[in-house]
């Protein structure tokens, strides 16, 4: 059974009565649904690497790369590119199909971004709850070897539980701000990643340029770090807060200007970005600012780099 | 004269160092249908997005429905229905999801009239679009176009990958339908005879210029084929007024030219020459003659 045929599985039909629904529904069988998929095949298959750890000991090493690497992976692969831009030709764009429907640009960037967000998450879950549950196998796994003196298996349950103390040992409070920054993680990186994306789609040149003048910058700052003046280091938080704020306010008012924003989509963002600032609890003022300004950024950011995509 | 739907000023718009559209002025009014000729790339695909907003202009406006499509696209992509070249439809859907995802984007969706139509076409909606024939997606995109009963349908080539028979008898069809309900049509085409078959108004773009707009009747009523017959020797087309493409050799020679037969006439005689034969010239050879002008011209310059 191929993934298409295991998608077709769960087959809705297309909502007919919203457009904003049938927009959800698009999203999620256009791409939502392969990320679910995704993330329903890793969760299954820590757990089977898991298992088979149990009497075949060359399946641990598998199963433990698969645990430390599935989150992440989940996150990065399926966090990227949720305005689903395309290449052919050297040529990046969005389907003529999506780019022609009578959809504002603020919204279409909202549901693309929310249902990937959502998608992502659930998918994240779904492997995080898998490998949780897994290695707690490893107590059936016994010494990995011979030689194995330092009892590997016995290692990495230890490990298992120091983290379930930091996670699950926490006062009901502590807990939910561990997941409302999870959640505000995922919402970033995939708001940052489609962002990215659509951005390179269409100024890359301008973008391998930026890039490269940054990383020379942090590399002077690296090498420089014993003759260059200590003042410029003290002045680091707030030059980042400076850039950040200078570029927050340019595409809020671009957006507005080329209505690839609308207000119900600002205070969205702004609402995201100040739990941002709640859930880090910040101390000093730069990094309130901070912190309200690396979420809002990228969300604002977004629907205009898609908006210069979609009519280029 | 209807209501003026489409307006573009002056639109010019460049890819790099290669200019698609210079200059371009185009007017659209309501209950009538425009056939935008020209060869591959001459750009009328490019003045099709533009109306689309998919491409912003370099420099000049475009509006439609008196908004700006990059700026408004909600305001405009509503009214406006469109089928794409490539017949760009999400390859992973079934016919009906698509049918169902376009009644949810547009509320004017007459659902009976898109039945009728797939009945028409014998499409079946269980089948996947990736799964249809080139003909066959062609067909479902131009129900999804027609079926919210737009007041713009733009068409980009959309005889591509349609039988001559559906091409002739349904395609023509729902095109006249759609402008006798008094909205707009604008197709592009490269088809000479489908142009002369659908159109009221056409238009020549030649490498991103526009080298002739109007009336359909009054261009081809304004342009005539004749041969002519000197009594002197030319190896070289000899200089006639009006005259547009020369084709021949020696004495005798085919003429495409503009203006009043009579003076025409005139001009040959004053040549030494005489008209043997004229009759009124064909689209094709209009434009071929417009577009050769044209290039002469552009040399020239």
């Amino acid at each position: 059974m191929n993934m298409d045929r295991l998608i077709t599985l769960f087959r809705i039909p297309c909502p007919t009565s919203s457009a904003t629904w049938a927009q959800v529904w698009f999203e999620l069988r256009s791409s939502g649904l392969r990320v679910l998929t995704f993330g329903l095949g890793m969760a299954v298959l820590i757990y089977f690497l898991f298992a088979m750890g149990v009497p075949y000991i060359p399946f641990r090493p598998f199963a433990i790369i698969a645990v430390t690497g599935g989150v992440p992976a989940t996150v990065l692969i399926f966090a990227r590119n949720a305005f689903g831009i395309r290449r052919k030709q050297k040529r990046a764009y969005i389907s003529a199909f999506e780019a022609t429907q009578p959809c504002g640009t603020a919204q279409l960037a909202g549901v693309k971004l929310l249902v990937r967000m959502a998608c992502v998450l659930v998918a994240m879950v779904a492997v995080g709850g898998s490998a949780w549950a897994s290695s707690s196998l490893m107590k059936a796994w016994g010494p990995w070897s011979a030689n194995d003196t330092k009892n590997t298996s016995q290692t990495l349950l230890q490990t298992r539980s120091a983290l379930e103390k930091d996670l699950f040992g926490t006062e009901g409070y502590e807990f939910a701000l561990q997941v409302v920054n999870t959640l505000l993680f995922v919402i970033i990186v995939v708001a940052a990643l489609a962002a990215f994306s659509a951005l390179f789609a269409r100024y890359s040149r301008r973008l391998l340029v930026s890039g490269s003048l940054l990383s020379l910058w942090l590399l002077a700052l690296r090498i420089g770090r014993d003759f260059l003046p200590q003042a410029i280091y003290s002045a680091m938080p707030w030059i980042v807060v400076a850039a950040l704020l200078f570029a927050t306010g340019y595409f809020l008012w671009s957006g507005f200007k080329e209505r690839a924003l609308t207000t119900g989509y600002v205070c969205g963002a702004v609402v995201i970005a100040v739990a941002n600032a709640v859930a880090c609890l910040p101390g000093s003022f730069s990094s309130i600012l901070g912190t309200v300004l690396l979420p809002l950024l990228p969300c604002v950011l977004a629907p205009w780099a898609l908006h210069r995509v979609r009519h280029t | 004269m209807g209501q003026t739907v489409v307006e573009v000023n002056d639109l010019s718009r460049s890819f790099g160092d290669e200019t698609a559209l210079d200059g371009v002025s185009f007017r659209a009014t309501a209950g009538q249908v425009y056939g935008l000729v020209g060869a591959n790339g001459a750009g009328k695909t490019t003045l099709l997005k533009h109306l689309l907003g998919l491409l912003s202009a370099t420099s000049g406006s475009v509006r439609v429905f008196g908004l700006d499509p990059v700026t408004d696209p909600v305001g405009v992509l509503s009214r406006v229905g469109y089928l794409s070249e490539e017949h760009e439809l999400p390859e992973w859907m079934r016919v009906d999801e698509l049918m169902r995802y376009t009644q949810a984007q547009r509320p004017t969706w007459d659902a009976a009239y898109a039945r009728e139509l797939l009945e028409t076409f014998g499409l079946d909606p269980a089948r996947k679009i990736k799964e249809l024939s080139r003909g066959m997606r062609a067909q479902t995109g131009l129900i999804s176009a027609v079926a919210h009963r737009p007041e713009l349908l733009i068409l980009d080539e959309p005889s591509s990958g349609l039988d001559a028979v559906v091409r002739r008898d349904i395609l023509d069809a729902i095109v006249r339908a759609v402008a006798d309900d008094g909205r707009t049509v604008i197709f592009s085409s490269h088809l000479l005879d489908e142009v002369e078959r659908m159109s009221d108004h056409v238009t020549l773009i030649h490498q991103g210029r526009v080298t002739l707009s109007g009336v359909l009747d009054e261009v081809r009523g304004a342009y005539r084929r004749s041969r002519v017959r000197f009594a002197e020797h030319f190896d070289k087309p000899p200089v006639l007024e009006n005259a547009l493409l020369m084709e021949g050799g020696g004495r005798t020679w085919s003429v495409v030219h503009s203006g009043p037969l009579e003076q025409f006439r005139q001009s040959v005689t004053a040549r030494g020459g005489e008209v043997v034969e004229s009759r009124d010239a064909t689209l094709e050879e209009i434009f071929l003659a417009r577009a050769g002008r044209s290039r002469q011209q552009q040399e020239a310059a």
